[in-house]
């Protein structure tokens, strides 16, 4: 356990997928009627780390009542008792971003997305909250989130993937009926917020993008069911569904593009038969990439063309029908009203013009923006000029499960 | 040798070790704190993640409070399939670093081999470097575009073999001899000149020789087999590099797949780490069946030390090849893969012109790198000197207790962590210190760093307290005794009787908890406070930006940052602690330094027959 491996988890891959279906059934949407919170607020109280926040003072406590912990062998007795206290309906606050009598706490953001520190320093520049930042791949914020259900600790959870975010509203994770009205959504961007409004879109990304590099592979293909063609034999290679969750979405893109499950899953069988080579994130497959063991990897395109940009020998190809994967974020219905008042606010300056410059100054390929007005980095394509492709959430989000397990079994180990 | 009728050592034939006594109130104290700090830091964390297997309801994570479901899903997941891969490659791995264990051990204390001076230090060496850094190494070599082929050495079939489930076993091989070395070494040292000579005086040849000397061994090499099979079992590593290329399932791989991808399965996972601890339980209960009630002490005051074989020229070239493809393939190969990974231009050949500091170059730019540097520096200086305090009172009483139940029960808690991947130990971790009940009573722990060294802490004192059990089972009891009866306090009495014959274990021992603790990463990732940045995590975030080049920059960074506090707690040790620290050799105040020994931090002259870490 000492030296334990530094490999053990890797990757900015993040869970999960698809698209939200807009039949999701609507529940208890407050109006959303608050006003704007992206201005300045001068009359916000200072952040301090110990104003206001019970849980802040009793971390201050916590060293002094480490002993105390000694108790911690009741914890299994006690745990039955802490999960039927963590059953409780989900909060619809949209009017909570108002109340400026709620005392100033720390948002915590869990993030997955690459330029949250400078957005996050901008936000409390501009307002006074206090943000504290825990960053990591989506599939280990996702388990933590999981793991902490009987007591969460997060406000803002920011990733890309809505089918996470849909399954944590399932559970009443999510704040539900909020929507940021600082900007403007486009017409793609409206597609992605799901009914129940329990998520924030923020931008879009393509999944299963191929990167290439032209001195070997002058014409790449352009649809998938190409890899499946004795030229591509053994130069393919992808992530692990199970492990990356764009790659799921990429993968049930290509499944909902052949036809189903079914189909999808013959064509999975005689992708394996073609040689195709399964890594476990993008990091190994676009090592893979540029050690010349394969000649084309299916990633996500902001992974492709952070490289392609490091490396402009290579090129991202966007396959027919390319499946969208959006970049959301999530407000826990869990915390304090203070928390989720903030988280709002958070979510407002994200909309707002301000916000947008931020991300984009900070990382200008984390997606295609989605508001109006705001222009995409020049290493992105139009998105008008791409055939996208929209999931429904549901349903490939409940099939997730199944056909990670199959592929694990008919293609990763077959 | 075999069956002690008694308490007494029937090579000297005068009384075993007396047994430090304390009252029985004061025993009980004692027994009833050191229960209490392994439950918290070790049991309650693990059972939380365990109980999932059965009880998912138990933390929240599903609807029924007793299911074997779970043990479904994980067979239909694989796990059959890759405990068997697991089970294998540990085996195999474990076979293979015993008998290179044992022939360098021999080479080192038996012989007149050159340089074996170092072979110690070298072990340490290849202990310091985490097991992914040995992997990508070997991949780094081995790969397209790697440095065999920027030598126009490149050949698919050596790239295969490598990438495939015979690099997984090697590597694994490789990576553990340390731990079989420590465990054999010693006992090989020990069972010196007085059988070999009896052998010797009645005509016996060599092989006369092998077939005494052979059993005596048995346990030892049972030892370093036991514990080379468990640390291949839990490694996650190897299983994440080169196993997940391969197409080569491993136990490890099955359940973080169950806890990284979304849904998240905790109690598949809990199935998983259920497995691993009982496949390890088996291994352990049958070498404790095979070495019940035996002892095979051998070695006392009066033992003479073996003559060294002189090697002849012919036999120095053969041990030299040995040796050097020894450490080649534990140190130097994927030493060479990670530094060529980051300095060579990907398929530019092997010129001056192909090799760029690049790499280097956005390491130096990122602001805030000092931060991870100095948190990671700060909790790993902090974390290893508790470790090495805690591991030591573990380790004596694992030594000193007499009765079974007390010895038995800590023995297999801490062995049982050996066996649980970081993940599980971090998760554990959640369950058990975010529950609201604790909230309630003002204890919140979790998301701080206090509970981050706690998690840091446990996860180094079971390793650690298995390397210091050997040392502190050789001594004696009646050190302490003459020190107090010369009128020595309790302290003093540890201070200049005891502390001087276990300072370089001590000092290793810390050494190698400050490394694992800078570059720790499962525990890291999942426990690291809001707003603080661990070095293993700001390394993950580098090579999460699909530039292998930077990341292995950073790690080589990274790795020569522990070696130069390593490097420097050596010096600082050599230059100011008193020379007896420095050399001893002394177990029960008679022994003296051992001729031919290299004063290394294992002990070498051994009363007890497994010492290191091996199964008590």
């Amino acid at each position: 356990l000492g030296v334990q491996s530094l490999h053990d988890e890797i990757s900015n891959d993040q869970p999960s997928n698809a698209q939200p279906s807009n039949d999701q059934p609507s529940n208890d949407q407050p109006s959303n009627d608050q006003p704007s919170n992206d201005q300045p607020s001068n009359d916000q109280p200072k952040a301090t780390q110990t104003s206001g926040r019970p849980k802040r003072r009793r971390r201050a406590r916590s060293s002094a009542l480490a002993g105390l912990v000694l108790i911690g062998g009741a914890a299994l007795a006690a745990c039955s008792s802490s999960t039927a206290s963590s059953t409780s309906s989900t909060t619809a606050s949209a009017s909570l971003a108002a109340d400026k009598h709620l005392p100033v706490v720390p948002l915590i953001i869990y993030n997955g997305k690459n330029y949250l520190p400078g957005t996050a320093e901008a936000f409390s520049k501009k307002t006074g909250i206090p943000t504290e930042e825990v960053s990591d791949s989506t599939g280990i914020l996702l388990a933590k989130i999981e793991a902490e259900k009987n007591h969460p600790q997060w406000g803002v959870f920011w990733s890309d993937g809505a089918a996470a975010y849909a399954a944590l509203d399932a559970q009443h994770m999510l704040v539900r009926g909020f929507e940021p009205d600082t900007g403007a959504l486009t017409s793609i961007g409206q597609k992605l917020v799901p009914s129940d409004k329990s998520y924030i879109p923020t931008a879009i990304t393509v999944a299963g993008a191929i990167v290439y590099n032209p001195a070997t592979v002058p014409t790449p293909p352009t649809n998938f069911t190409q890899l499946t063609e004795p030229q591509w034999k053994g130069a393919v290679g992808m992530n692990n569904p199970a492990i990356s969750g764009p790659t799921y979405t990429a993968v049930a893109g290509i499944m909902n593009q052949v036809g189903g499950i079914q189909k999808g899953e013959t064509y999975f069988t005689k992708l394996a038969a073609n040689g195709v080579h399964v890594y476990t994130t993008n990091k190994v497959t676009l090592n893979a990439l540029l050690h010349g063991q394969i000649k084309l990897a299916i990633v996500q395109n902001n992974a492709g063309i952070e490289l392609a940009e490091k490396y402009p020998q290579l090129k991202v190809a966007y396959p027919a029908d390319a499946t969208v994967l959006p970049s959301v974020i999530g407000i826990d219905a869990k915390v304090s009203k203070s928390e989720i008042a903030e988280a709002e606010r958070f979510a407002d300056f994200v909309y707002s013009q301000a916000g947008q410059q931020v991300m984009q100054k900070v990382n200008p390929y984390g997606g295609w923006p989605i508001l109006r007005g705001v222009q995409a980095a020049p290493l992105l394509p139009s998105l008008s000029s791409l055939p996208l492709q929209f999931l429904n959430t549901g349903y490939w989000g409940d099939s997730e499960s199944a056909i990670n397990q199959w592929f694990t079994a008919h293609v990763v180990n077959g | 040798v075999s069956r002690p009728p008694d308490q007494r050592d029937p090579a000297a034939g005068r009384p075993a070790p007396r047994r430090l006594r304390l009252g029985p109130a004061r025993t009980h104290a004692w027994n009833g704190t050191i229960f209490l700090v392994v439950a918290v830091l070790l049991v309650v964390p693990s059972l939380c993640f365990l109980v999932q297997a059965v009880s998912p309801r138990m933390f929240g994570q599903g609807a029924t409070w007793f299911t074997l479901s779970n043990f479904t899903t994980a067979w239909s997941d694989g796990i059959g399939h890759a405990m068997a891969d697991s089970l294998v490659v540990s085996l195999l791995s474990a076979a293979g670093a015993v008998v290179v264990a044992t022939v360098l051990a021999w080479l080192a204390e038996r012989t007149t081999a050159l340089g074996r001076r170092f072979f110690v230090l070298g072990l340490w060496a290849v202990l310091l470097a985490p097991t992914y850094i040995v992997a990508v190494g070997w991949e780094e070599i081995a790969d397209r575009g790697g440095l065999l082929s920027a030598a126009g050495l490149w050949n698919s079939h050596v790239q295969s073999l490598v990438m495939g489930p015979v690099g997984v076993v090697v590597v694994l091989a490789f990576k553990h001899i340390p731990f079989a070395y420590f465990a054999i070494a010693p006992a090989l040292a020990a069972v010196s000149g007085d059988l070999e000579h009896a052998v010797r005086t009645h005509g016996g040849g060599t092989r006369s020789v092998l077939r005494t000397v052979g059993p005596v061994l048995l346990p030892a090499l049972a030892a370093g087999f036991i514990i080379v099979f468990a640390e291949s079992m839990g490694d996650f590593g190897v299983a994440d590099t080169i196993a997940a290329t391969a197409h080569f399932p491993v136990a490890t791989y099955v359940l973080y797949q169950a806890i990284s991808s979304f849904p998240t399965n905790f109690g598949v996972g809990a199935v998983v780490g259920l497995v691993l601890v009982g496949s390890v339980a088996v291994a352990l209960g049958l070498l404790a069946l095979v070495q019940r009630g035996r002892s095979y002490a051998v070695v006392s005051g009066r033992s003479r030390p073996a003559v060294r074989k002189r090697l002849t020229w012919r036999g120095q070239v053969a041990a030299g090849i040995f040796v050097v493809v020894v450490f080649a393939g534990a140190l130097l190969v994927p030493a060479l893969g990670i530094v060529s990974s980051s300095l060579l231009i990907p398929f530019h050949g092997l010129h001056w012109s192909s090799f760029t500091l690049a790499y280097y170059r956005p390491l130096l730019g990122v602001s805030g790198l000092g931060g991870p540097v100095r948190f990671s520096g700060e909790m790993a200086l902090i974390c290893s000197l508790v470790t090495v305090v805690l591991a030591a009172v573990l380790a004596r009483t694992l030594s000193s207790q007499r009765s079974g139940w007390v010895r038995g029960a800590l023995n297999t808690t801490l062995l049982a962590a050996v066996a649980l991947p970081g993940i599980v130990f971090a998760a554990g971790y959640i369950f058990a210190f975010n529950l609201p009940v604790l909230s309630d009573m003002g204890i919140s722990l979790y998301g701080t760093v206090p509970l981050l060294a706690m998690a840091y802490i446990a996860a180094a004192v079971p390793g650690s307290s298995r390397i210091l059990l050997g040392p502190l089972a050789q001594v004696q009891g009646t050190l302490l005794s003459a020190a107090r009866i010369h009128g020595a306090g309790l302290v003093r009495s540890w201070r200049q009787g005891i502390l001087p014959l276990l300072a370089r274990p001590l000092l290793w021992c810390t050494l190698l908890a400050f490394s694992g603790v800078f570059l720790e990463l499962p525990i890291s990732q999942m426990l690291y406070p809001p707003n603080t940045t661990p070095m293993s995590v700001a390394i993950l975030r580098v090579l999460g930006k699909a530039n292998i080049g930077e990341g292995t920059a950073l790690s080589v960074v990274a790795v020569l940052f522990t070696l130069a506090v390593v490097g420097v707690a050596l010096g600082v040790f050599r230059i100011l602690a008193p020379s007896g620290w420095r050399t001893w050799q002394q177990v029960d105040g008679r022994s003296s330094k051992r001729p031919g020994s290299d004063a290394a931090p294992t002990a070498s002259v051994s009363s007890s027959p497994l010492p290191e870490r091996e199964v008590a």
